[in-house]
């Protein structure tokens, strides 16, 4: 059985080849999907930490529990508390199932009066102070003083004990002060008596998170060596009260994208069973921020899938026409099999083993090809353009070798289907059935096509109809919905077959016009196109799709991607925006005084390598209109011309030109432009006086010459995320004013720098650090735009989109190339009888290009249409779901030249390589070969 | 009786692996009459082809050459020898070589359009068809008819711009015995209305005596049988 199939895949290397690669293909972007996206959110729980640890500068992923919160001296309560911390303790450690990195125990006395020996110039006698002990502390200060405490008695019967350098210098004690408890005893029942051996601090050399508190937390605490403290005080049945505190500090990075689910549960468990106890307390921070994770995963996850959908329907489309060809082309042999006693079983068995051969070897070529397309997506920065990135952690598991089954097991069953068809067949059927012909295809006659546009089209229709919505669910954080990207996909499905109808009449309405004057050539191509429509549907289909889908994911992306920018320049303001630190008198400033600021050099941003303009902007982001009772207004204070030259507008939000509204402000010092919910909201009208409050300045007034809705820097309604992750809006007003004026009422308060710069923003970098410019805030949109590019959803988006686009093209070309192969041999025969009546070589070749301009240019010129369409009408919908929760500006679509130009560069590339193949396939072809002229 | 073509010390060899050469057709010489059935009788494998082709212009002798109404063809470039096929001849195949996606009538109104045929195209593939009985058949599609019809429709394609001469290489060897005579009465009748010159090929005995001149091929040399 298996030499019969090694047989015919020598036979039939092309197809066999195509057949191969739509496996390899398949198995490959299913198990890139796997592997992306894992990587993907490995890659954000890493940023939830470090970003967490960046800006909390506390350990991420830290869980504290502690006991004798309550102040019970000693007993049975204090006693479960302190073992049910310990228990706990080492409970979580095991729930967690991530591995820790630290667990510091802190045990505590809290109240320890002691008498001292030797009270230098001190009032009293006796203090009252803590002792305690701290797990692994050796490795983890220096002393500055001393000692480190011993774990025995001295010989003289004291128990050494360290301090703080900050107790040293607030208790006024030093090495060698010895004290004795009051009430705490030693091993053999006599007072306990202390001495000082060592001050210390923390050793700044290792920073492994272990000093969860600095040491100068200590400051009314005595050290005890560690075994020392558990042997006098730590006991099964403890006499004295005694704290404990723990933190576990859990290594984040080992953090798994499947370990947060379970880290959140146990998370809530404890807190939930802790809220019963008054004096045991447990706390962690993370669990809210990978509650925000789990939440973003979901979206990654469902949109990662939802894009790839298009290309999955098409591979699965191509292997079963490829397995279908290739069954036609051995229909024969099928028909003699079975005509000689062959069972069913058995011709499914050829074919099941054959299949799985093919599969197995997609899949083994398959995963390490995943690896390479993840890094790819990895690498996309738009449709079709790359940068050099940090790679992906990429790791195959379990689940991506899974995923690889399932997606080979599907290719099985989508090849061996069409076996089932046809090895009911015998010969006489077989040979019955060739000379019948071939009808329309079954959705052609099943109108499956006009089904699939009218559902795409209703999907779309019943999405626009809830835009609004869409967009609140976005924003509360609903990811690409997948039947809006599903219904753009079958529009492009629906549309291309619809056409597919259409263009055979096109094609014989020019036969028909020309019909008497047509040369030979294009009257026999003519004739072939006419003839044969219902074969070439496959090949036009694939051929539409890849270019429908081509512009379609290009305008998408560009779409995303340009809107996000233009949201980003747009509420950043100019391209970068800083402030720098200013001097002010408040370290001299006595009761009364005022504040006054000295302003840095200006002109010095200025004259930075690339900057073009600057300009000053005082933004006050607490002013009040007093009339209105509007508190947290926001005060702009600008120079008009310097403020038009520098800042970023998009000019086509505002209905006339925004220097227009720059040249009515400058006419006056008193002019304000305000924002537009004044109008709405209070009834402001052009020329009214608006009386406004600066926060630290009094009270100003204007008179209103504009209302505007946009305007740089400024976002009609903040937003705040509740606990419940959901983001509530609050309106926001905005009133700008001259500069000048505000600096006469108010004197001259921090402004913000804003610049304009020649696209390099290294200029302004390189400048700062040469001057030393002490900044409190720096925004850089073009940086700001490179990490939304890292964001895995954007990330993902353009690298699917590309991705999706290379393997269809890929298809595409597989596709056309078998089409026109086959073709062109089955007519080996009509070509010879065209050469033998005298047709030259160059007249059959007109012919072919006669049939590749009415079905290759036909196709390519209905898939640019169809992309067109259906950018246009799911472009907006689909951004919806891209767009931040904060997106102040209206959608829009968006289309570079570039982008057009790279598809059709790239599609032509792949077209003119399979007319050379072609070219040389045809010249290969001899006349008396095809007529089997030759008598052997 | 003119001779429309003459045949002058033809040889066609073949190079072999080993270096020698095989000889098809060795020093042939011979003469086709105009407007007559020229037979070339020889068993498979015997060079019959091989001869029809060289003097159909499809392909060129090593040794020797091929007169063809007054005008040399041999050594004619590709292009030249496909314009002159293209006028000047008709083929009719052992296997039926209709264009598939071509009706009847279009089969023929083809080699009209090929030939530039200048007259009215549709009367004179109607009048073709008509000629080898098919009139009635003109719109079916090559696989709607059998074997023996489409040979006639090969036959009307071949005859149809009034070729000098028409070469049918083994016409009648895929059809049954009566077909085949019913072919062969259609190429007498087309001699007798229209004066074309006919050179076919067979390897039947039977069919000898039909024809007005017989030349016997037998491992690549002419046999004398007279």
């Amino acid at each position: 059985m298996l030499q019969l199939i090694l047989q015919k895949i020598k036979n039939k290397k092309g197809l066999v080849f195509s057949l191969l690669l739509g496996n390899i293909l398949l198995i490959s972007i299913v198990c890139c999907n796997v592997i992306y996206t894992r990587a993907s959110l490995q890659r954000m729980i890493n940023t939830t930490f470090s970003d967490y640890l960046e800006q909390q500068n506390t350990y991420p992923m830290l869980v504290s529990v502690q006991s004798g919160l309550s102040q019970i001296p000693s007993g049975v309560g204090n006693q479960k508390a302190y073992f049910r911390s310990r228990e706990v303790a080492n409970l979580v450690e095991d729930e967690y199932e991530i591995p820790l990195k630290m667990k510091i125990r802190h045990d505590q006395i809290t109240v320890v009066h002691l008498d001292m020996d030797n009270y230098r110039g001190k009032s009293q006698s006796q203090i009252t102070l803590k002792l305690g002990a701290i797990t692994d502390l050796p490795r983890h200060v220096v002393l500055r003083e001393g000692t480190y405490p011993s774990s025995e008695f001295t010989e003289d019967g004291y128990a050494e004990v360290m301090m703080c350098q900050r107790m040293m210098i607030t208790q006024c004690l030093v090495v060698g002060d010895t004290f004795t408890s009051t009430k705490l005893t030693d091993e053999n029942g006599e007072l306990l008596k202390l001495r000082i051996v060592g001050v210390f601090d923390a050793d700044e050399t290792i920073d492994d998170g272990y000093w969860v508190q600095t040491p100068s937390a200590y400051f009314q605490e005595f050290i005890m060596e560690e075994s020392l403290f558990s042997r006098l005080f730590v006991s099964d049945e403890p006499q004295i009260a005694i704290r404990t505190f723990y933190q576990l500090l859990f290594d984040y990075g080992r953090v798994k994208p499947e370990d947060v689910e379970r880290i959140i549960d146990v998370s809530q468990k404890y807190n939930e069973e802790f809220k019963s106890y008054s004096d045991t307390e447990y706390r962690e921070k993370f669990s809210e921020r990978l509650a925000v994770y789990l939440s973003d995963a979901r979206k990654v996850r469902i949109t990662l899938w939802v894009l790839q959908v298009p290309v999955f329907i098409l591979l699965g489309v191509f292997i079963f026409m490829v397995a279908k060809q290739m069954l036609e082309m051995e229909q024969s042999e099928i028909s003699i099999m079975k005509s000689r006693g062959a069972s069913k079983k058995q011709i499914i068995q050829v074919y099941m083993l054959q299949s799985t051969m093919t599969a197995v070897a997609g899949w083994v070529i398959g995963i390490p090809l995943a690896f390479f397309l993840c890094q790819v997506i990895g690498s996309a920065n738009a449709f079709l353009e790359f940068v050099s990135r940090k790679a992906l952690p990429v790791e195959l598991t379990l689940d991506v070798l899974l995923a690889g089954i399932l997606a080979a097991l599907f290719s099985i069953a989508v090849m061996v289907v069409p076996v089932l068809k046809y090895s009911n067949v015998t010969i006489v059927a077989q040979k019955q059935r060739k000379t019948r012909g071939n009808g329309a295809p079954w959705w052609q006659r099943y109108y499956v096509d006009v089904l699939l546009l009218a559902v795409s089209l209703y999907g779309l229709y019943s999405f626009s109809g809830q835009k609004d919505a869409l967009a609140a669910a976005v924003a509360d954080g609903a990811s690409l919905d997948p039947l809006l990207f599903l219904s753009s996909s079958l529009f492009i499905m629906g549309a291309g077959l619809v056409s597919l109808r259409i263009v055979p009449m096109i094609s014989w309405a020019v036969y028909r016009i020309g019909r008497k004057h047509w040369s030979p050539a294009l009257y026999t191509s003519f004739l072939r196109i006419i003839r044969t429509r219902y074969r070439q549907s496959f090949i036009m289909i694939f051929l539409i799709v890849t270019v429908a889908l081509g512009i379609f994911n290009a305008k998408a992306a560009r779409t995303i991607n340009r809107n996000e920018e233009l949201r980003l320049h747009y509420l950043t303001g100019a391209d970068v925006v800083l402030k720098e630190k200013w001097q002010d008198n408040s370290a001299s400033l006595e009761d009364g005084g005022e504040l006054t600021y000295i302003e840095p050099d200006f002109d010095k941003y200025l004259t930075m390598d690339h900057v073009v303009s600057g300009t000053k902007v005082y933004r006050d982001l607490k002013s009040t209109v007093t009339t209105n009772n509007l508190k947290n207004v926001q005060l702009m204070g600008i120079h008009t011309r310097e403020f038009g030259e520098t800042a970023f507008m998009d000019t086509s939000l505002l209905p006339e030109h925004w220097f227009n509204y720059l040249n009515l402000m400058s006419e006056d010092s008193g002019n304000l432009i305000v924002s537009s919910n004044f109008r709405e909201n209070f009834g402001y009208k052009v020329g009214d006086d608006l009386m406004f409050k600066s926060g630290p300045g009094g009270s100003t007034w204007g008179k209103i010459v504009a209302f505007v809705d946009y305007w740089p820097g400024y976002n009609p309604y903040s937003y705040t995320r509740r606990e419940d992750g959901l983001y509530s809006q609050t309106e926001k007003y905005l009133i700008v004013a001259h500069l000048s004026r505000l600096q006469s009422m108010d004197g001259i308060l921090p402004y913000e720098v804003w610049l304009r710069t020649d696209g390099t923003t290294s200029g302004v970098y390189e400048g700062i650090e040469q001057k030393k410019i002490t900044l409190t805030s720096f925004t850089d949109v073009a940086d700001s735009v490179i990490r939304l590019k890292n964001n895995a959803v954007f990330q993902g988006t353009n690298g699917i989109l590309t991705v999706g686009f290379i393997v269809v093209l890929m298809l595409c070309v597989a596709g056309f190339l078998i089409y026109w192969i086959l073709s062109i041999q089955s007519r080996a025969l009509q070509f010879g009888i065209f050469r033998a009546m005298g047709m030259s070589l160059k007249e059959i070749l007109a012919g072919l290009i006669n049939e590749q301009v009415f079905i290759t240019g036909f196709s390519m010129l209905i898939g640019g249409v169809v992309g067109v369409i259906a950018s246009h009408l799911y472009v907006p919908l689909i951004q919806i779901s891209y767009a931040s929760y904060d997106q102040p500006l209206p959608l829009r679509i968006a289309s570079a030249g570039s982008d057009s130009l790279k598809l059709f560069l790239l599609i032509g590339i792949a077209i003119a390589l399979c007319l050379v193949i072609l070219g040389w396939i045809i010249s290969r072809i001899h006349i008396s070969q095809a007529l089997k002229l030759g008598e052997d | 009786m003119d001779n429309i073509i003459t045949v002058e010390g033809v040889s066609k060899g073949f190079p072999l692996p080993d270096g020698n050469t095989f000889w098809a057709l060795s020093d042939i010489n011979m003469e086709i009459p105009q407007g007559k059935l020229t037979i070339l009788r020889g068993r498979s494998g015997s060079g019959k082809t091989t001869l029809m082709n060289i003097i159909g212009a499809l392909d060129d002798p090593t040794k020797g050459r091929v007169i063809f109404d007054g005008q040399e063809i041999t050594g004619w470039n590709e292009e030249t020898k496909g314009q002159f096929r293209r006028y000047h001849i008709g083929f009719v195949f052992q296997s039926v070589a209709l264009i598939p996606m071509m009706t009847a009538y279009e089969n023929v109104e083809f080699a009209l359009r090929l030939a530039n045929y200048k007259g009215d195209r549709v009367a004179r593939a109607t009048e073709c068809l008509h000629m080898v009985g098919l009139q009635s058949r003109m719109n079916h599609m090559p696989e709607e008819m059998s074997g023996g019809e489409q040979q006639r429709v090969a036959i009307a394609r071949a005859l149809c711009h009034r070729p000098k001469v028409i070469f049918a290489d083994e016409p009648t060897a895929e059809l049954d015995t009566n077909t085949g005579l019913m072919v062969m009465k259609i190429f007498q009748e087309l001699i007798e209305r229209e004066g074309i010159t006919i050179v076919m090929t067979t390897h039947d005995t039977g069919l000898m005596e039909l024809g007005d001149r017989v030349y016997e091929i037998e491992a690549g040399e002419l046999v004398d049988r007279e």
